[in-house]
């Protein structure tokens, strides 16, 4: 057990799995980072993220493989290996490209079983960054991963912990289903402990982050640091938040947050994603089909405003979920003068 | 309102600082802009500004303190609120973290390798002493934290030496049956590895049985013999619990087994738990468990290896101590039938004393540790 980065953990996870079982197979843009190039280096930084570093070097040209800048070839190449046997785990960079690999994952990969009537699995990874913060802009900031979850046939993971990040990879690679990965880009440099061996974290689990009484805090991703800092801030006030976080949004453990929210009668949801039809606004659904006459308060929701992320720092540090917003709107549950969070629609 | 000040991260490397001068007192007014304190970090001296206006109430690190990212440098608020609440929020506060841990007395992880097995240990205290040293073995599923409240008070007086068993904690998981024989025997390639000549011995529930066959084999090196909450006297485990421990996964499940261990049931913890789970997702773990209740356990919850005469021949070196509520293993009964020992019950206890009772546990092995540290080998005969 030692302390680990985010980002390293993921490469554990790449790296250790690879040594396990020999149908793991990576492909991606850039993933051995830099072979070819000029400079001479040929693995200079293990792919834009820094997560595949040193994994072409021990697993060699036919597990680690280098892509044209096709995201439809990558997904395609990964739906064929899928199918015929391997474990691929393809990467996409930015999961802000979806889009032009989108029939391949939306309207292919996640059917396959279905289709087939049970007799096809599509046991792949799609990994790739989410997130703003970046100063990255518009095209390269967003966390589509409520898209992701509105498709059936897909698994869908936000990590929030280096020990999550881990156990969780491993369970993608290891799950028969299709499965999408999104790393916050701005978690890889966060340290946490994590075993060195092989361990696997079970889908539709949530973790409770922090116990508390006062009210629930669901978050995902880096929104459970943010909903850390504002149960910190609410401490202070002498407000006890409980900081839930699902870690899968498909499957979604939605028993463990309507107990929470049974038991602290108020609830918020911080969600990265979007203002409108995002992951907040999923479960706030849900937990009041359960809670609708427990709860002291309407469900809040901190989400970002229905824009573009901009690229101003200013503004896209506005944009983003803050403690300070999530603290607010608990307040505002917590008094009882619910109001929509400054950031929503 | 009350807001704290704590040690920024400048730049991406940045982990500790040091504090080099404060620039205001306890007690001044400050304003947004202020400059506070004077930190330095690895790579950068700067001033570090107020975010609030209000009045520096409390400074909680001092000059030339070495504070990490994250720690709490001061608390600001305004002159109307009490200071009973500034203090209590202080109080309030998780110690810092840069600065917690002299160095060389903490625990200290190591490996060795003993036979097909990779043995995980903690190791506290000064080897430098004249007591003689122990080594403390956990329970089924446990693992060298089960003693955390205990190895350091221990270790005030003595080298202690908490190991994770094969199959359990950090240890390797790999295991041939998972019997007795085998799980004793790879303590003794650990006593055998770190050349302790002669030690005191504590086991708690499926450790004691453990410590019990090390202690029959061969005595003379054992000083004392402590039995916690012990398995194999003849007292039935609950068989729901062992085949509960073994398939628990789900946090409910896990928080469920878990709450039969301690007569206190809000000592399970939601880190508990988690640390628990962390246990049993580890590859190995579950296979590992199961092999360990299938060699060990009748299907009644009765001891596979059961020697009614196994505390006869051991003397008046041995402590037993049991909780009166335990859950796991009922006792009360039965114990006072073995003779010739030192048996302990103590209330408010359930399966794990050494953490519910934990000075009473502790002041029990000091004294069983400090009347026999000096005497001779146990005069009792082995097999």
């Amino acid at each position: 057990m030692t302390n680990k980065t985010f980002r390293a953990a993921i490469n554990e996870a790449l790296s250790q799995e690879m040594h396990r079982n020999p149908d793991v197979v990576l492909m991606g843009e850039d993933i051995r980072g830099g072979q070819g190039g000029t400079a001479g280096e040929v693995e200079a930084w293990g792919g834009v993220l820094g997560a595949t570093k040193g994994l072409w070097a021990t697993f060699g040209s036919s597990r680690v493989i280098d892509t044209p800048i096709t995201e439809s070839a990558i997904l395609g190449l990964a739906a064929g290996a899928a199918l015929t046997g391997l474990r691929p785990v393809a990467e996409v960079m930015f999961f802000d490209f979806i889009g032009v690999c989108l029939d391949a994952l939306y309207n292919q990969i996640a059917k396959f079983r279905y289709m087939f009537g049970g007799r096809a699995c599509t046991p792949l990874v799609v990994r790739g960054m989410i997130g703003a913060g970046m100063r990255a802009a518009a095209q390269h900031s967003q966390s589509p991963y409520h898209l992701f979850t509105s498709i059936p046939g897909l698994k869908v993971v936000v990590p929030s912990s280096p020990y999550d990040a881990k156990g969780l990879l491993v369970q993608a690679i290891r799950d028969d289903d299709p499965v999408i990965f999104c790393e916050h880009k701005g978690l890889y440099d966060i340290k946490g402990e994590v075993p060195d061996d092989l361990y696997t974290i079970p889908f539709g689990e949530a973790r409770i982050v922090r116990s508390g009484k006062d009210v629930t805090i669901v978050a995902l991703g880096r929104m459970v640091h943010q909903a850390l800092a504002a149960a910190d801030i609410l401490a202070m006030e002498r407000i006890s938040a409980e900081v839930v976080d699902p870690r899968t949004t498909s499957p979604l453990d939605l028993e463990t947050i309507v107990e929470s929210g049974e038991k602290c009668r108020r609830m918020i949801v911080v969600d990265e994603s979007a203002a409108r039809c995002g992951f907040a606004h999923d479960v706030a659904a849900a937990v009041q089909g359960e809670l609708y006459g427990a709860l002291l308060a309407p469900i809040g929701l901190v989400t970002p405003p229905h824009t573009p992320i901009p690229f101003s720092p200013v503004l896209e540090d506005a944009w983003i979920p803050s403690a300070a917003a999530i603290a607010k709107a608990v307040r505002a549950t917590v008094s009882g003068e619910q109001r929509r969070s400054a950031a929503g629609v | 309102m009350l807001h704290l000040l704590r040690v920024p991260k400048w730049g991406l490397s940045m982990e500790r600082a040091n504090v080099l001068v404060w620039l205001q007192e306890e007690g001044s007014a400050v304003e947004v802009g202020t400059g506070l304190v004077e930190i330095e970090s690895e790579k950068i001296a700067n001033e570090l500004q107020s975010e609030h206006s209000g009045v520096l109430r409390s400074i909680l690190a001092p000059v030339g303190m070495m504070v990490a990212v994250g720690d709490p440098l001061a608390v600001i608020a305004s002159e109307h609120e009490s200071d009973a609440l500034v203090e209590e929020f202080v109080r309030a506060l998780p110690r810092a973290s840069a600065t917690g841990e002299v160095e060389g007395t903490g625990p200290k992880r190591a490996q060795i390798r003993v036979g097909p097995h990779l043995v995980s240990y903690l190791s506290l205290g000064a080897p430098q002493s004249r007591n003689l040293p122990v080594v403390l073995v956990h329970g089924f599923g446990g693992d060298a934290t089960t003693w955390q409240l205990n190895a350091p008070v221990l270790a005030a007086q003595r080298s202690v030496f908490a190991l994770d068993l094969p199959g359990h904690g950090l240890s390797s998981r790999e295991l041939q049956s998972g019997s007795l024989e085998e799980l004793s025997g790879a303590v003794e390639g650990f006593i055998a590895a770190l050349a302790l000549n002669r030690f005191h011995l504590v086991g708690h529930s499926l450790g004691s049985a453990i410590a019990l066959r090390i202690a029959r084999k061969d005595s003379t090196r054992i000083a004392s013999l402590s039995l916690l909450s012990p398995v194999g006297l003849g007292i039935p485990v609950d068989p729901g619990f062992i085949d509960g421990f073994v398939r628990a996964e789900s946090r409910k499940e896990v928080k469920r087994v878990l709450e039969q261990l301690f007569e206190n049931g809000s000592l399970v913890t939601p880190e508990l738990i988690e640390k628990v789970q962390q246990g049993k997702r580890l590859d190995g773990a579950r296979q590992a468990l199961e092999k360990i209740a299938a060699s060990n356990f009748l299907a009644d919850g009765g001891f596979v290896a059961y020697d009614p005469n196994a505390l006869l021949d051991l003397g008046t070196r041995t402590l037993i101590i049991a909780g009166a509520v335990d859950r796991v293993i009922a006792f009360g009964k039965g114990v006072e039938a073995a003779h010739n020992m030192q048996l302990s019950v103590l209330p408010r206890a359930g399966h794990m004393p050494q953490i519910e009772a934990a000075q009473a546990v502790n002041r029990l092995l000091e004294e069983a540790f400090t009347a026999h540290d000096d005497s001779c080998p146990m005069e009792t005969n082995t097999e």
